[in-house]
Formats: structure tokens, C-alpha cells, sequence
């Protein structure tokens, strides 16, 4: 919906906000795809738009509800079929020759006990920091994916990098590293594959190479 | 505080009735931005509870988005109550970017608010595990509505076929592109848009009709007693 919102009630000053933003627009600020130039114009908007801040809410409405109920009705997806061909073909080799046996039980035991690389898909994160509402307001993601993050950092005081920490909900820190930022965000390659459960993401002020000051924190959730 | 200027006192707490506060004022002068700022310099109150009424609902809503419910109107106020005296301080030059200069203003305060709970914060992680995030759901009015709207969304995507609803999982949950499932689900982007409106127009209705299915309740029983 793009309309001209210069339209007072009686009696008000004209404030010129220009045509309010389309429902897309809305959705990509609330999901944080607007570009910094379009999420300015737009939150200039808002602040003297009743009927945006309406369709803002609305809007926000069915995202949290639609996160917190929507993986109830996930369908899990079935393991890749070429793995199993693999090991169903590796395993008929080897059982038919018995001087290989042994060679394959090594090898077995191996990659049951070595940890090994696993080659799990990657998914992006957009941390974005929502102070107050509740922790099954994090942001969400599928469970068995390696996380990528980016976080916003727009409002800290610009740094050369940060330090930063996965934590999970106990408080044992899974992951930390230090990130350049790069246009007020840090995107940072955790190496980590998710798990189910709450954690937390924090940034610190880099001092001499070790974390600093808690600057941000962040809720995630791994379903 | 500004010197020897008192500051300028804030409407009541209800968003006052911008009819009453500003008909005089416009039929004075007839306000654009020009002149609701010349006057709010001049500490005129009725221009002030304009700029009240223009801009409360939306900062309300962004610093409840970015700082939570908690103590929510003290923060309005005191937001207001800055933007109020950086106008009267002049730092606004040119009137016609009265919204960018409100939005920095707001912005700057919310940076502020995220500082002071994040020191706050750190001084009792190690005590406070587990509980890091503060609760929005403040009431049990609010933990009730936000049940009901889950149990509306239950009831939305239960509406919808199993494909609609995986459309609408891949890119709010697993936040793949449009693009991408557009390619994957052989959609048009026309498609793509219509389904997510449909949704969501499904839910505020549905929403809607609750809503008033509960004001109807509440006045039977109140005609009752």
C-alpha cells in the first residue's frame, strides 16, 4: 500500500512524511533487509505515521507468532540418499572379502570414535538486538546447520574489531573469536553446528587481544 | 535541564486529542513544521502536545521494539522530554527535517538505554545465568493474548496446504530468499507475494474476530451484573 499520508486529523499541523512504504517494505524492515538508506527514510516515517506504526505492529505480530508456532509443523528432511549409497556400497565390498574384515572394523571403529569434519549446511543469522521481549522472541533457527552471524553493531562506538563469544545457556562458551566489522555489522563463521537450545551471543570491546567490556548480547535459539 | 529555563512540562500520560490541543493554534496560524517548531521554541504548551500527538505512537514503538515493555512510558516520557529541549535548545536547523532530527534523538537515546542495562548486566552475569533477557510478558493480560495469538496462528497455518506452509517455513524460519524459493517451488513472485498477504490478512482477522468475541463476552457479563 503506497499512499500519501500528509492527511492530519482537523485541527493538526501538517507534518510532511511523505507516501507511506509498501507491506514489502515493512516486512523487509522488520526482518532487517532494508538497506541503511531505505531503514532511515523509513523510521523517519514511522515516527510521525499512526497508521504505519498500525501496520508495523501487525505486521510484527504475525512474525513473532508465526516463529514461536511454525516449527511445530516442520517436516523433517531425510538423510541425504547418496551417504547411505556410499556406505551400503563400502560395506558389501568389504564383507565379502574376509582378509578385510578386520581392516573394515578398524576403520569403522575410527569413524565412530575420530570426530570428523561434518559437512553440515551452512545457514546465515541475522542477530539483531530486541531487549525485553521474551526469550522465545530470539531469533530462531533449524537445528543441525552450521551458524553464520551477523550482528549489529551500527550503534557501538567504532572499533578496529571485536571480541566475540558463543555461549550456551549454562554459560560455557562454545565459541569466541575476534571480527572486523564491515558497514556496522560483524559477520562472524562460528564453526559451530547448531543444537537445540537457548544461547547467547556476545560482543566485547577488543583489548589487547582478549575480550573487553560486554558491549551487546544476543538471544538465539536452535530449534 | 536548560540554565535558568524550567523545563517544559509534558501533556498527561493518555495521548491527548490532537483536535483540542492544536485547533486554536492552526486556526491562529495555520502550522506546517516551520512553525510548530517556532513555537515549540517559545515554549508555547499546546505546540508541544502536538509534537506530543504526532510522534508518541511511533516512538512508543520504537523503543518498545528495541528496549522492551518495561517501564515503557517513563522512557517515552523522558525521550519526549529531550527531543522537547533539543528544539528549544535550536539544535534543529533547518524545520523541515524535523523527522530526522527526532529519529536521531530517539536513536541516541535508545543507544543509551542499551549501555546502561549492558554495564548493569555484566556486574551480575555470573549471578544471573539462565535469565538474561528480561521478560516482556509484564502481566498475565499479556501472557494470556500472546497464547491466544499463537493458538491463531496454529489455527492459520492449519488452513493452509502442507506447500503454502512449507513456502512460508523456508523463508521466515530457515530465512532463505525469495528468489531462491521461488526457484525451488516453481512460484511466481506475484505468487510468492499473494500468499504471504493471505496469511497475514488470515491472521489479523481471525485475530480481530477473538477480539471481539472477548469485548462481546465482557459486556454480557457486564449488562449481567
Amino acid at each position: 500500500m503506497n499512499q500519501e499520508s500528509n492527511d492530519a486529523s482537523p485541527g493538526q499541523p501538517v507534518i510532511e512524511k511523505g507516501p507511506c512504504p509498501s507491506d514489502e517494505t515493512i516486512e523487509k524492515f522488520l526482518i532487517g533487509k532494508l538497506d541503511a538508506a531505505d531503514t532511515e527514510r523509513f523510521e523517519q516515517h514511522f515516527l510521525a505515521c499512526p497508521t504505519c506504526v498500525e501496520r508495523l505492529e501487525a505486521q510484527e505480530s504475525f512474525l513473532i507468532h508465526f516463529k514461536a508456532v511454525a516449527p511445530e509443523f516442520e517436516v523433517r528432511r531425510s538423510p541425504s540418499p547418496v551417504r547411505q549409497s556410499f556406505w551400503s556400497r563400502a560395506f558389501g565390498f568389504i564383507w565379502g572379502r574376509p582378509a578385510l574384515v578386520f581392516g573394515a572394523t578398524l576403520a569403522l571403529a575410527l569413524a565412530v570414535f575420530v570426530p570428523t569434519r561434518r559437512s553440515a549446511p551452512e545457514v546465515a543469522v541475522d542477530l539483531v538486538l530486541r531487549r525485553g521481549l521474551p526469550a522465545d522472541d530470539a531469533a530462531t533457527v533449524p537445528a543441525g546447520n552450521r551458524l553464520n552471524l551477523t550482528l549489529d553493531v551500527s550503534e557501538l562506538p567504532l572499533e578496529q574489531s571485536y571480541a566475540v563469544e558463543f555461549i550456551s545457556a549454562d554459560g560455557s562458551t562454545l565459541a569466541s573469536g575476534r571480527v572486523n566489522p564491515q558497514d556496522g555489522k560483524l559477520h562472524w563463521k562460528t564453526g559451530l553446528t547448531g543444537r537445540s537450545g537457548l544461547y547467547w551471543v556476545r560482543v566485547y570491546r577488543n583489548e589487547n587481544s582478549k575480550p573487553g567490556e560486554l558491549l551487546r548480547e544476543f538471544a538465539l535459539r536452535v530449534r | 535541564m536548560l540554565g535558568s529555563q524550567s523545563p517544559p512540562s509534558l501533556p498527561p500520560t493518555e495521548t491527548p486529542d490532537p483536535r483540542d490541543a492544536v485547533a486554536a493554534a492552526d486556526g491562529r496560524d495555520g502550522a506546517g513544521m516551520a512553525e510548530l517548531v517556532r513555537r515549540i521554541i517559545a515554549a508555547d504548551q499546546q505546540a508541544i502536545e502536538s509534537l506530543y500527538a504526532i510522534f508518541s505512537r511511533g516512538i512508543r514503538f520504537y523503543l518498545c521494539r528495541q528496549l522492551g515493555a518495561q517501564e515503557l512510558e517513563d522512557k517515552l516520557h523522558d525521550t519526549f522530554l529531550v527531543v522537547v529541549q533539543a528544539l528549544q535548545r535550536g539544535e534543529l536547523r533547518d524545520p523541515s527535517k524535523l523527522m530526522a532530527f527526532v529519529r536521531t534523538i530517539v536513536r541516541r537515546q535508545v543507544a543509551g538505554y542499551i549501555d546502561a542495562t549492558v554495564r548493569t548486566r555484566r556486574d551480575v552475569a555470573d549471578l544471573e545465568l539462565g535469565s538474561r533477557v528480561a521478560d516482556g510478558r509484564s502481566n498475565p493480560e499479556q501472557n494470556l493474548l500472546t497464547s491466544e495469538k499463537a493458538q491463531i496462528m496454529r489455527d492459520v497455518l492449519r488452513e493452509l496446504s502442507a506447500r503454502d506452509r512449507e513456502i512460508l517455513i523456508r523463508f521466515y524460519l530457515h530465512e532463505e530468499s525469495q528468489a531462491e524459493i521461488c526457484r525451488a517451488m516453481g512460484l511466481t513472485d506475484t505468487q510468492f507475494r499473494l500468499l504471504k498477504s493471505r496469511a497475514k490478512a488470515r491472521f489479523g482477522e481471525m485475530g480481530k474476530r477473538k477480539l471481539n468475541r472477548h469485548a462481546d463476552k465482557a459486556m454480557r457479563k457486564a449488562a449481567g451484573s
